[in-house]
């Protein structure tokens, strides 16, 4: 495949040919050094990863360095990449595995954090000042609607991580659970297990709502 | 088919198997469940997508550059989400390394022994006392019976918790020594053997542990013994 010289910025056009191309044939010519084919990946799933991301931390601009280290990793392990798995189910484990160490960082620093005097009191919902922002007037219905968006969120945000990383991929995500199985390295019972568990969990902080 | 069983295999995003349909259709609850756990996925799968930033690519493309030239670490290392731990850490070393080196208080500062050193101090403390020097009395501070001209040659003095091993040179003439209550010093007369110079130690009530530098008062007996001098 031919090297497409882009300049900056890269990634925002993409030529055509590449959007025929599939991720593992992408990921081949970015192991070549075919930058455009890597940002067609970066085109692809920059948007569902930067999604997954934030309702994992529930922090939006978190979530965007996330993506971009993820996007990062992608690169600079290309030589490493197999094609004996999809290419999300490959990108969505490096996410996974950057959220889990951003979620542990967050425990171990609220330890010993002086910001912590200032956290919200304990059993207050994680994060839940770390909504995106939208400061857009808003008409009522919609206000309304925004609220509710939020409540959603926190309610995910305040999951334990083990639940809310699999509901995520198979609630909002949409992933099949054979696909959350590899993308979280468990046996498929107990995917199932605890995207029934998170269910539950979310009916009794979401009841008012349902 | 139990109702927690079914609230357990129940999936919201699948077709119930034929078990599960049979008890939902004739059991209210479990049906309230399930129509709950509907409403839920579908409020989930209702959420808008969140865009991401207009110069994501060029961000990316930043950091990249910064991988090739290897700068990576040191542009994490820059921010300012590392940059403040790390020096809140770096502050509290220096502290605690500071705090650790302070210097004690000067001992001459104190009257009594110090109490931080007595542990490393052998238990049989071993009074220093000037060659040509004899101890010729001890006796507390408080009012006390007049030291008594004919003595004992044992070397050692001991008296509650005081245990003092003198030198040779320091056969005390006249070894008494009265412990006094807690709060009285004892108070240790020694003289020289020509009888021309004489020094007054004054001893806490527990020696043991006691820094080997005591206070020492240089004095010129008088009639009235040691009563005057403190």
């Amino acid at each position: 495949m031919e090297a497409v010289s882009c300049q900056a910025p890269l990634g925002e056009v993409v030529s055509p040919r590449y959007g025929a191309l599939d991720d593992h044939e992408l990921m081949e010519a970015t192991r070549r050094g075919d930058e455009a084919a890597f940002y067609e990946l970066v085109q692809r799933y920059r948007t569902p990863i930067t999604n997954y991301l934030t309702r994992m931390l529930n922090d939006y601009d978190m979530a965007i360095d996330l993506a971009q280290e993820t996007f990062i990793r992608v690169f600079t392990s290309a030589h490493r990449y197999r094609a004996d798995h999809r290419f999300s189910t490959y990108i969505y484990r490096i996410a996974t595995n950057l959220a889990i160490s951003e979620l542990r960082r967050r425990k171990r620093w609220r330890l010993v954090s002086l910001v912590s005097f200032f956290a919200p009191p304990e059993g207050a919902e994680e994060g839940a000042e770390l909504d995106v922002p939208d400061h857009r007037p808003l008409p009522e219905g919609a206000l309304i609607e925004d609220e509710r968006r939020q409540m959603v969120r926190r309610a995910v945000a305040s999951l334990p991580e083990k639940y809310r990383a699999a509901l995520i991929l198979r609630d909002i995500e949409g992933l099949e659970y054979e696909r959350i199985a590899e993308v979280l390295r468990l046996p498929l019972g107990t995917v199932k297990s605890r995207i029934n568990r998170a269910r539950r969990l979310l009916r009794e902080k979401l009841r008012a709502h349902l | 088919m139990r109702c927690e069983q079914v609230k357990q295999q129940y999936d919201p995003t699948c077709d119930p198997p034929q078990s599960i349909a049979e008890h939902l259709a004739r059991c209210a609850p479990c049906r309230q469940y399930a129509t709950e756990l509907q409403r839920l996925t579908a409020l989930l799968r209702s959420e808008p997508e969140i865009p991401v930033p207009a110069d994501f690519n060029r961000q990316l493309q930043r950091r990249l550059e910064a991988v090739r030239t290897g700068s990576s670490a040191w542009w994490r290392f820059g921010d300012l989400r590392y940059a403040l731990p790390l020096a809140a850490m770096l502050v509290m070393a220096v502290a605690a390394v500071i705090i650790m080196n302070r210097p004690e208080p000067s001992s001459s500062s104190r009257p009594g022994p110090s109490l931080v050193r007595a542990p490393a101090q052998p238990e049989r403390e071993s009074l220093e006392v000037p060659k040509k020097m004899e101890v010729v009395a001890a006796r507390p501070a408080m009012p006390s019976p007049p030291p008594r001209e004919s003595g004992h040659s044992s070397p050692s003095l001991r008296e509650g918790r005081a245990s003092l091993a003198l030198g040779e040179e320091a056969v005390p003439q006249e070894p008494w020594l009265l412990g006094g209550s807690e709060n009285s010093p004892i108070l240790l007369l020694i003289r020289e053997p020509s009888g021309r110079e004489e020094r007054l130690v004054r001893l806490p009530s527990v020696v043991v542990g006691a820094e080997a530098k005591p206070a020492t008062l240089s004095l010129s007996m008088s009639e009235k013994g040691t009563e005057n001098v403190f």
